[in-house]
């Protein structure tokens, strides 16, 4: 199963956010519920947890800055 | 032995409790999860509010509640919904917006309602659904069905006046409801300690003489052995419980918000105690059930969301037909729409005599209630021996009974609240407030509740609320916070339907009809043609709502107009017939619906359109009916289309004043006499 990783929409204001860090590298088995990467909105920041459990793929490199919506990276599951 | 065997039963049955219990928290939590998992991964876009950290409490009340018990909830509702015993599919369904949710993904995921399993409103106005919970508990009450409404809310909800005038109303009047404020210490990123210096909500039930009982939310069964006293106390009608579930709120407000004003140390302990966790820990310490048991409890509950998930996502979306559906019981109704010929429905009316308008709307309010049961009449003051200020309701209470005719606590929001949730249960309310400036203290019931509950829920709710207001501009005694002309404000809110009659006879048949329409319906009474006699028939009869009345014939100009100025527009018909113009006199009688094809074959007759309400002209509905005369018939108007409203100031007291206010007969003439002079109105 795989699982695309959209930036999601963490408050009601937010356009767009700055993935700062991956908290998890690209290939790397993450665990549901895992935080995979450091999204900064305006004025906080806050870590994004894996929906799936399954490999982490990466489609943006830490420091982007994307709209809401946009694909960062994806989790390719097992099942 | 005999005591041995029931001691081991009671142990069964606790036992059975406590699974059913976890199971519940088990299908929420993962529940809530399946939901944050998709806003994690940018599937979703929409506010959630998550509900980790209160799943005890509707786990504990499930048990307890049946089928068609009553609920009202808030936004907050994953936990409380999944209870109720909402399908997930159509939970999920709806949160993803899809046609096969709740409310065919119109209400979305604060406002889903599922009467089927007594989910009766989900609002996402903080404190707006104790006043309603109410009137479902009264409709039990009167029916005498042995139901209890369980209505939810937010420690911060306290704050709010709507809790106050819910409180007082289900106090006096004993209501079968079970008022559970879920404090998970909270009210968005106002902590408690920032807002009262009580050290708990339920010494605030005190204050309303009822019991008030404080229990640890985390704990599904202290919960539930709290909440059964209170509903068995609902049920043996002995009245209203404040249950106050204390639970921590284990993340921010809404889904990604933040986390900064929440205590880390706190938050951190609050997790490691997370309440599923605790109690999964608990029953395996207790030994009343094996790890083996919990999985299989969890993988089931697991699957069941996976499912629903799946399910959301392949349903469709709703079609643009759901667009306009559901704002009333039928889309005719809507502005625009064309209208098929309406018939009055001639009921049997003998003889008319003339009566006053204010007899004219007691006599509709005695045939409602005579034939139907259904029918109950409420607000301020209406019962006997007063019955009511301007004694439009005397002898009805005597003649009804004081369960059907019920004076209330000076209480506006608690009253339409009442009528709303006793509409929803199926009775035929009729509210009144006292006098229409009162509507701006309970617009929320009005404007966010009673007029969108039809399409928030998708049509699967409906509010059949009539509610019956003065107007008592220009009688020369009340200034500016007792005669204001409120019924644009209304007409702007999609879902209300707005009577605006001007005679006896339109009185009667139209409070007549909006009691029977399945719709909610506000009704002016202007106290201006409260003493003028008409003729009326005796006897039942309806004037079908959305059909407007030419009150004079006439060729050269017409004057749109309803409500108490109809009177005025008429004296002015007369004194421009004199000077040879013929102005006919089209009375609107209601603006919601409104009879457009009326309103556009008369002015494409005349050629001239002259607007005339009490209300204040700049922003009033006169600007509705111009635009759309300007758009329909422009090239054919002989001149632009005039207005005459209430001046821009609020309602003067003195005599010298208020006339200069409000279109008098004469400020009419000279608006027509410029008009036919081809000129603007003013
Ligand atoms: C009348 C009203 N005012 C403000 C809001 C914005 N608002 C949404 S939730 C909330 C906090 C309510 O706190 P509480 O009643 O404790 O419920 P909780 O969110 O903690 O479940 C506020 C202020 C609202 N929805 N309605
Ligand atoms: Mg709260």
């Amino acid at each position: 199963m795989l699982t695309l990783l959209r930036i999601p929409k963490a408050a009601v204001s937010m356009q767009e956010g700055t993935l700062v860090a991956w908290l998890a590298i690209d290939g790397q088995f993450v665990r549901e519920g895992e935080p995979i990467y450091t999204l900064e909105l305006e004025k906080s920041a806050m870590d994004v947890v894996a929906p799936a459990s399954g490999v982490l793929k990466h489609a943006k490199p830490a420091g982007s800055v994307c709209p809401v919506g946009e694909v960062v990276g994806e989790i390719v599951g097992e099942g | 032995m005999a005591k041995f065997a029931s001691e081991s039963q009671v142990d069964t049955d606790r036992r059975q409790l406590t699974v059913r219990c976890y199971r519940t928290m088990s299908r929420i939590a993962e529940s809530d999860q399946a939901i944050q998992r998709a806003l994690s991964a940018g599937e979703l876009q929409f506010q959630y509010y998550p509900v980790s950290g209160q799943e005890a409490i509707p786990a504990g009340l499930e048990p307890l509640l049946n089928r068609d018990d009553y609920a009202v909830i808030t936004y907050r509702c994953m936990h409380d919904i999944v209870a109720k015993g909402t399908p997930l599919k159509e939970i999920m369904a709806e949160m993803y917006g899809r046609a096969s949710g709740t409310s065919k993904g119109k209400g979305g995921p604060m406002h889903l309602s599922d009467p089927n399993s007594g989910l009766m409103v989900t609002t996402g106005i903080v404190g707006g659904g104790l006043p309603i919970a109410n009137g479902l508990a009264w409709a039990s009450q009167l029916r005498r069905d042995g139901r209890v409404t369980m209505v939810s809310f937010g420690d911060g909800a306290t704050s709010t006046g709507a809790f106050h005038e819910a409180l007082t109303l289900a106090s006096i009047w004993r209501l079968p409801v079970v008022f559970v404020c879920q404090n998970n210490q909270y009210a968005e990123y106002t902590s408690l300690a920032e807002y009262t210096r009580l050290p708990s909500f339920a010494l605030k039930a005190d204050g309303y003489a009822m019991p008030g009982i404080r229990v640890d939310g985390n704990d599904p069964l202290a919960v539930h052995d709290a909440a059964q006293d209170a509903i068995d106390r609902a049920r043996r009608g002995e009245g209203p419980t404040f249950l106050e579930a204390v639970c921590y709120r284990l993340q921010g407000h809404a889904f990604g918000s933040d986390e900064s004003h929440m205590d880390k140390l706190t938050l951190e302990r609050a997790r490691a105690e997370a309440p599923v966790q605790a109690f999964r820990r608990r029953l395996l310490a207790e030994g009343l059930t094996s790890e083996p048991e919990l999985a299989a409890i969890d993988a089931a509950a697991r699957a069941e969301v996976m499912e629903a998930i799946e399910f959301a996502r392949q349903s469709p979306l709703p079609g643009p037909e759901e667009l306009d559906s559901d704002v009333f019981a039928s889309r005719e109704d809507l502005p625009g729409e064309t209208r098929s010929a309406r018939t009055r429905q001639a009921g049997s009316p003998s003889a008319s005599r003339r009566i006053t308008f204010s007899a004219a709307v007691t006599e509709a309010l005695d045939i409602a209630l005579a034939r139907d049961q259904k029918v109950v009449l409420f607000g301020e003051d209406v019962a006997d021996p007063a019955g009511g200020v301007v004694k439009v309701t005397k002898g009805l209470s005597a003649k009804y009974g004081s369960e059907r005719v019920r004076s209330t606590p000076i209480a506006e929001s608690a009253i339409v609240g009442a009528g709303i949730g006793a509409a929803l249960a199926g009775l035929r309310p009729v509210a009144e407030i006292m006098i229409n400036d009162f509507l701006e203290v309970c617009m929320d019931q009005v404007a966010n509740h009673a007029a969108k509950l039809r399409y928030m829920s998708g049509g699967r709710t409906q509010v059949p609320l009539t509610i019956r207001t003065l107007t008592a501009g220009f009688v020369g005694s009340f200034g500016a916070q007792h005669s204001q002309s409120l019924e644009g404000w209304l007409a702007h809110t999609p879902g209300l339907k707005v009577a605006c009659p001007s005679t006896p006879f339109d009185a009667k048949g139209l409070l007549l009809a909006c009691i029977e329409d399945d719709d909610p319906c506000v009704f002016f009474e202007p106290m201006r043609c409260y003493f003028t006699p008409g003729e009326v028939p005796e006897g039942y009869y309806t004037i079908p709502l959305g059909e407007a009345d030419i009150k004079r014939p006439g060729s050269d100009l017409t004057i749109v107009t309803y409500g108490w100025t109809v009177a005025e527009s008429l004296v002015a018909a007369t004194g421009l017939a004199r000077e040879g113009i013929a102005a006919e006199v089209l009375d609107l009688r209601t603006i919601v619906p409104l009879d457009i094809p009326a309103l556009l074959e008369s002015v494409s007759r005349t050629g001239r359109a002259l607007i005339v309400h009490a209300a204040v002209e700049f922003g009033g509905f006169g600007a509705e009916l111009s635009a759309l005369l300007n758009e329909r018939l422009h090239g054919r108007l002989k001149a632009p289309v005039g207005r005459v409203g209430a001046r821009y100031t609020p309602v003067p007291f003195s005599q010298g004043l208020e006339p200069l206010h409000f279109p008098t007969a004469s400020r009419i003439e000279t608006a027509a006499r410029k008009l036919m002079e081809g000129g603007r109105s003013c």
